[in-house]
């Protein structure tokens, strides 16, 4: 198990910019990725707001349509999650240097996805002549309902599409893997992913994940749980992690993909590398569905034993990514987990919270974090935490407010927390 | 052979033809089918007008109180009886044991204490077993469950549709095209018309969340959404977690409920579902036969302890039997068809019995993926043949009985598996009466066999393959 594990390529699909250079530039001025929602009108929804991607057509990108075409010749347009995912594994993949041919054959892919998005146009043209006050006449709508597009649609938003047309195009015949840990998804799969090259199960990976929640079904269930902020009228400053009157996340949406490589198999070929994966951990807080442990027992636990697992003491780390979601119970909850896990480096660690102007991209956050980590590394400047202007006593750390900083360091954890209590942390260095 | 060697310490089932691992097996060998028509709603006049339910299931009587059934899928709470099960058969200490003498929950004893009380009433005799220091470790135990789609809610989803069309039009916006959706009126009416914590239900990797707070399973946790592959990736990256030392016991399996309005339309409409009206609904489901129609539509659960050897032997646990090895793999070809030859289930057997140390001729007997939908049976018989073509071990194929339950099936074949090491005995594939291939296939009654290693196949759209190989457990 001493194979050491490195990240050779990166794609990225997010709110803030499309592909490596966009995504870093959105990230170190600072920009806010959220606006009103613009692909339906969102006016009868509490809340109006999230961080979608603009200005990505697929066919930048690729030579594929965005549809899916079926052997009988029917065809659905793919759902945003699978087209971010096809295009961010095509950034990285080109970005890693690494040519077609057999290589992917014995690969791995370990993907961090949900569902697509509903189409509710579509659920309601079938399932409105059947709806009654109390709810369907299941018999009309079974007998009635025209399901041909539904059907095709219904399939392709599983959660493992995205994986799965992926495997198609590189012709990856080792083991697909798609997790769905909410928050913690991509995290997780980036972890597992590096596990099986380090225990000799494959010398190449895909790893990372892909959401688009800015449906209407999608934020309607989160306002619904009162987890979303509510700044309709400034949708830039909504996102405001450890800031005192924070008021709930923003969804946002995008892919994160890395191609990991045992780091022999790297420099044999020569291949740039961003830097190494030394530490992963995972824990539960098998507390409760919708809240955080308040001592955030899990989180402790994930980044202890991620710390654990690279072998280094907490003062090594230099610089910290956050889960950071900008609700006030995980960011207080998540301070209290890095004093515990890290002591007393914790005061002299920065901490930034990248969805202050991503939001929260769910099964593709902790992809699109672990790529900001990587990409602060390689420039030795920290992404800040946009619109933290008032401090909140219960969240007392360096959390590099509202400007990017310049920084030595060489050694950083990134933090996801799932919800339902799944807790990761990943440790890379340079 | 993992190198720190895997066991199974306790089963959960909960599915058409039997609530419990016994009631389960008992009706696979007698070969009673779960097809019947369905019950949970009306479906008069559909082709298929019949499913294979999980019937007379009483979450409220396993234990689960009212106000988290709201709150949970179908899934999830069938998930969360087999998950007991499992639990209390591997005589594994409860939450309620550890709570009085954990040391890190000072601040959440009261709720902990309150919640394990309220989920594991029920569940346990496990006074007798809590003594072991080990056991108490919580951070030790780990939860990863394949876990299917759960479809939309029609009732709910009719009601709001049933509001909204109303107040567009008592707003006066008909001037819009009649099939132009009204986004906002939707949003205005789902706040009275939907269940204000209606997305906790469909959020997958709850179910593993509600599992892992009943039992105060602290370690790792994972949920793996590979379509009908599920439970099988869930049991062998479980495997993986305690070879590598990161946890000593996981509970693993899958669960699955797609027996529902929008889910019969969907697998109906991509020509996966069986519509013969011509035999009798337990006759529908006929995998590997020249007859065959499609799959019928299934949901169930099925959960396994996997422990690391050392540590059930620590507690003086029974063992069932031991995981040798797992392998898994991807067609790489195309999302809804097979490849014709089932290229990753021949791959994902190889990688198996590579890491089990097996070859094709120690196979006893093969669990089989096949559902009924012609391509795949076909995919499925090409790599059986191929992979087994000098010994050719008995073939069995469950789904003829159980249908089909997707992110289920295959950690039910693996209990089905188990079983069959344990009793020597093999249930039969029913309805096979014109195989489409030469495997020595089980018809008819169940065979009395000794079996000390099974292998458990699993197949499914996106060229989702895997493979685990379960042997009987020697000293």
């Amino acid at each position: 198990m001493n194979r050491h594990v490195v990240i050779t390529g990166i794609g990225v699909v997010s709110p803030v910019g499309i592909g490596i250079e966009e995504y870093w530039r959105g990230l170190t001025c600072g920009r806010s990725g959220v606006g009103p929602i613009s692909r339906y009108d969102a006016s009868g929804l509490s809340v109006q707001i999230a961080a979608e991607v603009h200005g990505f057509a697929l066919s930048d990108y690729m030579d594929v349509p965005g549809t899916f075409v079926a052997n009988d010749g029917r065809s659905v347009p793919l759902d945003l999650r699978t087209q971010y995912a096809l295009a961010a594994v095509d950034m990285s993949v080109r970005d890693a240097g690494i040519d077609g041919g057999g290589v992917w054959t014995d690969a791995h892919l370990y993907f961090g996805a949900g569902e697509g998005d509903n189409d509710l146009a579509l659920l309601s043209r079938m399932v409105t002549p059947a709806s009654t006050r109390d709810g369907c006449d299941v018999a009309s709508l079974l007998a009635h309902a025209d399901a041909t597009q539904f059907s095709l649609r219904d399939q392709l938003i599983e959660p493992t599409a995205p994986a799965s047309l992926i495997a198609r195009r590189y012709g990856i015949g080792g083991e697909v893997t798609t997790c769905l840990t909410a928050c913690a998804a991509s995290a997780q799969a980036i972890g597992e992913a590096m596990r099986r090259i380090q225990e000799g199960e494959c010398e190449l990976a895909l790893a990372g994940g892909a959401h688009a929640m800015t449906s209407a079904l999608d934020v309607l269930g989160f306002a619904m749980l009162s987890a979303l902020s509510c700044r309709n009228d400034a949708p830039t400053r909504a996102s405001r992690p450890f800031d005192r009157n924070r008021d709930g996340f923003v969804l946002g949406e995008g892919a994160g993909v890395v191609v990991l490589e045992e780091a022999g198999r790297a420099r044999r070929r020569g291949a740039r590398i961003y830097g190494e994966l030394v530490g992963y951990g995972t824990a539960n807080d098998a507390y409760r569905v919708t809240d955080m442990h308040p001592d955030a027992r899990g989180a402790v636990g994930a980044i202890a034993s991620a710390l654990d697992d690279a072998e280094i003491d907490p003062d090594e780390i230099g610089y910290i990514n956050a889960h950071g979601t900008s609700t006030i119970e995980n960011d207080r909850a998540e301070t209290i987990a890095l004093h515990r896990a890290l002591g007393d480096a914790a005061r002299g660690i920065p901490v930034s919270s990248t969805k202050s102007m991503t939001g929260h991209a769910v099964a593709a956050a902790g992809a699109l974090e672990l790529i900001a980590v990587l990409l602060a590394l390689r420039e030795q400047v920290m992404p800040p935490t946009i619109n933290l202007e008032t401090p909140d006593p219960d969240c007392d750390l360096d959390y590099v407010p509202n400007r990017a900083r310049a920084h030595e360091f060489t050694t950083a954890l990134s933090n996801s927390f799932g919800f339902g209590g799944q807790n990761v942390a990943l440790v890379v260095r340079a | 052979m993992y190198s720190r060697r895997i066991v199974v310490t306790g089963m959960g089932a909960v599915t058409p033809i039997g609530n419990s691992v016994g009631g389960f097996w008992q009706a696979l060998l007698d070969a009673r089918s779960g097809v019947a028509p369905v019950r949970a709603f009306a479906i008069d006049g559909f082709r298929p007008s019949y499913a294979s339910e999980v019937k007379d299931f009483a979450p409220d009587r396993a234990g689960l109180p009212r106000k988290k059934l709201k709150v949970m899928g179908r899934h999830a709470q069938l998930a969360f009886c087999a998950a007991l099960e499992a639990w209390s058969d591997a005589g594994l200490a409860t939450a309620t044991d550890s709570t009085a003498r954990a040391t890190d929950s000072r601040a959440t004893a009261t709720d902990s204490r309150a919640t394990a009380t309220d989920f594991t009433a029920t569940a346990t005799d496990s006074t007798a077993t809590a003594t072991d220091p080990r056991a108490q470790d919580r951070s030790r135990i780990g939860v990863i469950l394949g876990i299917g789609m759960l479809s939309a809610d029609v009732m709910e989803l009719g009601r709001t549709f049933y509001a909204a069309a109303h107040a567009s039009s008592t707003n006066g916006s008909q001037s819009e095209a009649a099939d132009s959706f009204d986004t906002a009126a939707f949003g205005r009416s789902a706040a009275s018309e939907m269940l204000p914590l209606w997305l906790l239900r469909h959020i997958p990797n709850l179910a593993a969340a509600h599992i892992s707070i009943a039992l105060d399973a602290q370690g790792p946790s994972n949920t793996i959404t590979t379509g009908c592959v599920s439970g099988a990736n869930a049991l062998g990256e479980a495997a993986r977690l305690i070879a590598r030392g990161a946890a000593d016991v996981v509970l693993a399996g899958g669960a699955d409920a797609r027996v529902s309005p929008l889910a019969m339309l969907r697998y109906r409409d991509l020509g996966w579902l069986a519509t013969r009206d011509d035999v009798e609904p337990a006759a529908v489901s006929a995998p590997f036969d020249e007859d065959a129609a499609g799959f019928v539509n299934g949901e169930g659960a099925g959960i396994i302890v996997l422990e690391a050897l050392d540590h059930a032997r620590a507690r003086g646990a029974r063992v069932y039997a031991e995981l040798a090895g797992y392998g898994a793999a991807n067609d790489a070809h195309a999302f809804l068809e097979p490849h014709p030859d089932g290229r990753a289930i021949a791959h994902s057997v190889s990688v198996c019995f590579e890491r089990s140390g097996l070859n094709s001729t120690d196979a006893d007997v093969v669990f089989s993926p096949a559902t009924g939908v012609p391509a795949f049976d076909r995919a499925v018989a090409s790599a059986l043949t191929k992979t087994f073509d000098s010994s050719r071990p008995a073939t069995t194929a469950t789904r003829s009985v159980v249908g089909h339950t997707h992110a289920a099936s295959a950690a039910l074949d693996c209990i089905a598996a188990i079983k069959s090491i344990g009793e020597s005995k093999l249930p039969a594939t029913l309805n096979l009466r014109r195989p489409i291939a030469n495997l020595a296939f089980v018809t008819g009654a169940p065979y009395a066999a000794d079996i000390s290693t099974a292998v458990v196949s699993a197949y499914g759209f996106g060229g989702h393959a895997a493979a685990l190989a379960w042997q009987r457990c020697s000293s």
